[in-house]
């Protein structure tokens, strides 16, 4: 259950300050707020839905705050709009008081309305009032249910509409509209059918998230590509030994002809080297030969032939002698012996200390001698002369060949020839591994072409090799791709089943709701009706001979689930079309519906209704207040009206029983038309008093002309 | 009897009517249920509802697939 306890109202349209309390005695639960024309009822319940329902409340001013701002005040002017509501919520044993507040600052009539500010605070057992959050200011609107806001607030235009509209203007549309729209709110079943239908919509999602993961590949799909990749691979890993045996097999075979090769290079820079030295020996051979040559030219010019050989044969002597001597006892000496010579310097050396061998220089001086000795002197006078000489020699000894001049010849000569043997030999030498190492660079241009065709062996392999690595990493990477969107797939596999498990659960859970849904709406619409037609007929007082028999609500059309429901009338066994049913009937029947619904679904709520006795009269008039002010279907009754929808007798008679609170409505506008005075607490001209007189009452605020001498109104003892 | 009463009593014997294979008829009628009483508790916070519905949906489908493997 829910009560409101206080609403105050600052600076609100036509209200500068004002406070209502209403009636929560169960006694007389009802709060009448009295109010002619142009004197702030409609106002005041713009102000309730403006702070319970914010802007959405005030549709009409929706972007505007001219319904709201204080109509005394000039534009620009800054001013702070508020109005509180203390109301109380009753669940079983446990009762809690809030404090609704509801604040905008205007400085025209268009300031946003959602530069509000709401702030919800809730009693503590202390009895102060603690804010709420934001986020549990939302649970207000689970408290105060804006869907039922036209059934707190009720109108006399919103009433009309729930039976299609005004008689001249009716339209079953609407009607079945409101009437929809209120059965769903009231019976509490919006919540059944909006769990069906999001539960509806969530198996709607899964289906097409089941349906979008079909078009991928399949695990199926992937296995296969993944086998043969797999098969490839094993094929190239199996190459690739092979490939690689073979390359290993070139490189080698290149790695030791390039051994080789690197081998003889390196002879043959050697080899080359040692040329360098021959020809440098050769050179230097050459020039010793040439003053050798020189020095034994002028030991030549410098004595016969003979003397020559004899000096040369120093060592010989006493062989010469020996040999020559008996012969030259014997008379002479045969030429034939010149062959001796040769011999004997084989064996000699010369003065100068070279030895005389065979090919020499020496010795081919010592034979161009002979030759000559031959052609210019006959033998036995040559070898006489060299007899002479050896004789001589050996008996003054070297000395008498050691002239100077010869001796320095000698002595150069003896330098020279020593040097020209080292030469000569180390020149043997190197020609000797020169000769040896010349025949190789044949060779190594036939190892280099070998080299190089075994180079291009083993980088073909190589390449090879490569391209099988190559292909075998490739087809791994896509393996190993396979093998993720398989897993991804088998992963995927999973959620689709279950995707499909919660589609198949949300589409009986939803079969369910919407089962159950049917059922409670159809049975509590059918006790709706039942209640309804015996309240109508209550207020009207029909019966079954009257102009209406039957009043009710039922379905139209053929769905069974969230079906159109409509009033029907029904007359003489026959439906009475809505819109042949005349005005203080259609107030009876909207009245009606709303009652039974609060009676049906126990719904205990205050009921704030405007003007809702207009075109109502006598006896539909003292039941529709009956039924109105008790508060026995409904809950808290608070009634707007005129001095006129009160006036009568029977109607002051119910709420003079049932009205616990009594305000009246005073324009300040109306002061010398026909309010006798103004308020002395007023500030301007167009706002509005409160006071509080009961319909029959009046004081020094609200009096009219004529109250004080009509004889069923009382000054009301302030 | 209240409406939660009745809306109860009403899911319970939806429950009964309709042929639920494969799954727990006691969890579809407490699933059904939770279903209400979260769209009771959040009148506005639409997104939060959803998730907490296919949370529970997702469990219930869950109970069904341990105890269905064969689900296509």
């Amino acid at each position: 259950m829910i009560q409101f306890l206080q609403l105050e109202l600052t600076n609100f349209a036509i209200y500068p300050k004002a406070s209502f309390s209403f009636s929560t005695d169960p006694e007389r639960p009802l709060t009448v707020i009295r109010g002619e024309n142009e004197s702030g009822k409609t106002t005041l319940m713009r102000a309730f839905l403006w702070v319970l329902f914010g802007a959405d409340g005030i549709q009409e001013a929706t972007g505007s705050a001219y319904a709201l701002r204080p109509v005394w005040l000039p534009k620009g002017d800054p001013v702070e709009t508020k109005v509180k509501l203390t109301f109380r919520q009753t669940k079983g044993d446990r009762t809690v008081t809030f404090n609704l507040v509801r604040r905008l600052v205007t400085t025209d009539g268009v300031t946003a309305l959602n530069l509000e500010r709401v702030l919800l605070s809730r009693q503590d057992s202390d009895g102060s009032f603690k804010p709420l959050s934001e986020a549990q200011i939302e649970t207000l609107h689970g408290i105060i249910r804006p869907e039922m806001r036209d059934f707190y607030f009720l109108d006399a235009d919103k009433a009309v509409d729930f039976v299609g509209g005004t008689e001249t203007n009716h339209n079953d549309q609407v009607m079945r509209k409101m009437i929809g729209k209120s059965i769903r709110a009231l019976l509490s079943l919006d919540d059944l059918r909006k769990a069906a239908d999001r539960v509806d919509e969530l198996r709607n999602v899964k289906l097409r998230e089941i349906a979008q993961s079909n078009t991928g590949a399949t695990g199926i799909n992937l296995q296969g590509a993944l086998t043969q990749v797999e098969s490839v691979i094993n094929k190239l890993k199996d190459e690739i030994p092979v490939a690689k045996e073979a390359h290993d097999v070139a490189a080698e075979v290149y790695r030791r002809a390039d051994e080789q090769f690197t081998a003889m290079i390196e002879t043959f820079e050697k080899a080359s080297k040692r040329a360098g030295e021959l020809k440098k020996f050769r050179d230097d051979r050459e020039r010793l030969n040439i003053q050798r040559r020189q020095l034994m030219h002028q030991l030549a010019e410098r004595g016969p032939g003979a003397e020559l050989a004899a000096a040369m044969l120093t060592k010989s002597l006493k062989e010469i002698i020996d040999r020559l001597e008996p012969m030259k006892e014997k008379g002479h000496i045969p030429p034939s012996e010149l062959e001796v010579i040769p011999r004997l310097v084989k064996r000699g050396r010369c003065l100068c200390g070279t030895a005389i061998a065979e090919g020499t220089p020496e010795a081919e001086e010592l034979s161009r001698l002979l030759d000559k000795a031959r052609k210019t002197e006959t033998g036995s006078r040559f070898l006489d002369g060299v007899l002479s000489l050896a004789t001589t020699h050996k008996r003054v000894g070297a000395a008498a060949v050691r002239s100077e001049p010869i001796m320095a010849i000698k002595t150069e000569l003896a330098r020279l020839d020593p040097l020209v043997g080292e030469l000569s030999r180390a020149i043997e030498g190197i020609e000797k591994e020169v000769t040896a190492e010349g025949g190789q660079q044949s060779v190594a241009t036939e190892v280099k072409r070998d080299v190089n065709e075994k180079l291009a062996v083993r980088d073909s392999r190589r390449d090879a090799l490569q391209r099988l690595q190559t292909e075998l990493e490739g087809h791994e990477t896509s393996r190993r791709s396979l093998q993720e969107k398989i897993r991804a797939a088998a992963g995927h596999g999973a959620q689709v089943k279950a995707l499909k498990a919660t589609a198949r659960a949300a589409e009986l859970v939803c079969a369910v709701l919407r089962e159950a849904y049917v059922h409670v709406e159809r049975d509590q619409v059918a006790e709706v009706s039942a209640c309804m037609s015996g309240l109508f007929g209550e207020m009207i007082g029909t019966t079954a001979d009257g102009l209406i028999s039957e009043v009710g609500l039922r379905a139209i059309g053929q769905q069974v689930y969230n079906p159109e429901y409509e009033i029907f009338a029904r007359y003489q066994n026959a439906d009475k079309p809505l819109r042949l049913i005349n005005g203080a009937s259609r107030r009876a029947l909207a009245v009606a519906f709303f009652l039974a619904l609060a009676e049906q679904t126990g719904i205990r709520v205050p009921l704030v209704s405007d003007s809702l006795l207009h075109s109502t009269s006598g006896e539909v008039r003292r039941r529709l207040v009956e039924l109105l002010s008790t508060g026995q279907r409904a809950g808290q009754p608070i009634m707007f009206g005129t001095r006129a929808d009160f006036q009568a007798p029977e109607i002051r008679s119910v709420l003079k029983r049932c009205a616990g609170v009594n305000y009246t409505l005073t324009a300040q506008s109306h002061v010398g038309r026909d309010v006798v005075r103004a308020d002395p607490d007023r500030q301007q001209s167009n706002q509005v008093s409160v006071c509080r007189c009961a319909p029959e009452e009046f004081c020094a605020v609200c009096e009219r002309v004529d109250d004080a001498s009509a004889a069923n109104l009382r000054r009301r003892v302030t | 009897m209240g409406n939660e009463a009745r809306v109860r009593k009403e899911i319970i014997a939806a429950v009964g009517r309709l042929s639920i294979p494969d799954f727990n008829p006691q969890l579809v009628e407490k699933a059904a249920i939770d279903c209400v009483d979260i769209e009771s508790a959040h009148s506005h916070a639409a997104t939060n509802i959803n998730q907490q519905v296919d949370q529970l949906l997702r469990q219930l489908g869950a109970q069904v697939v341990v105890n269905a493997p064969g689900l296509p």
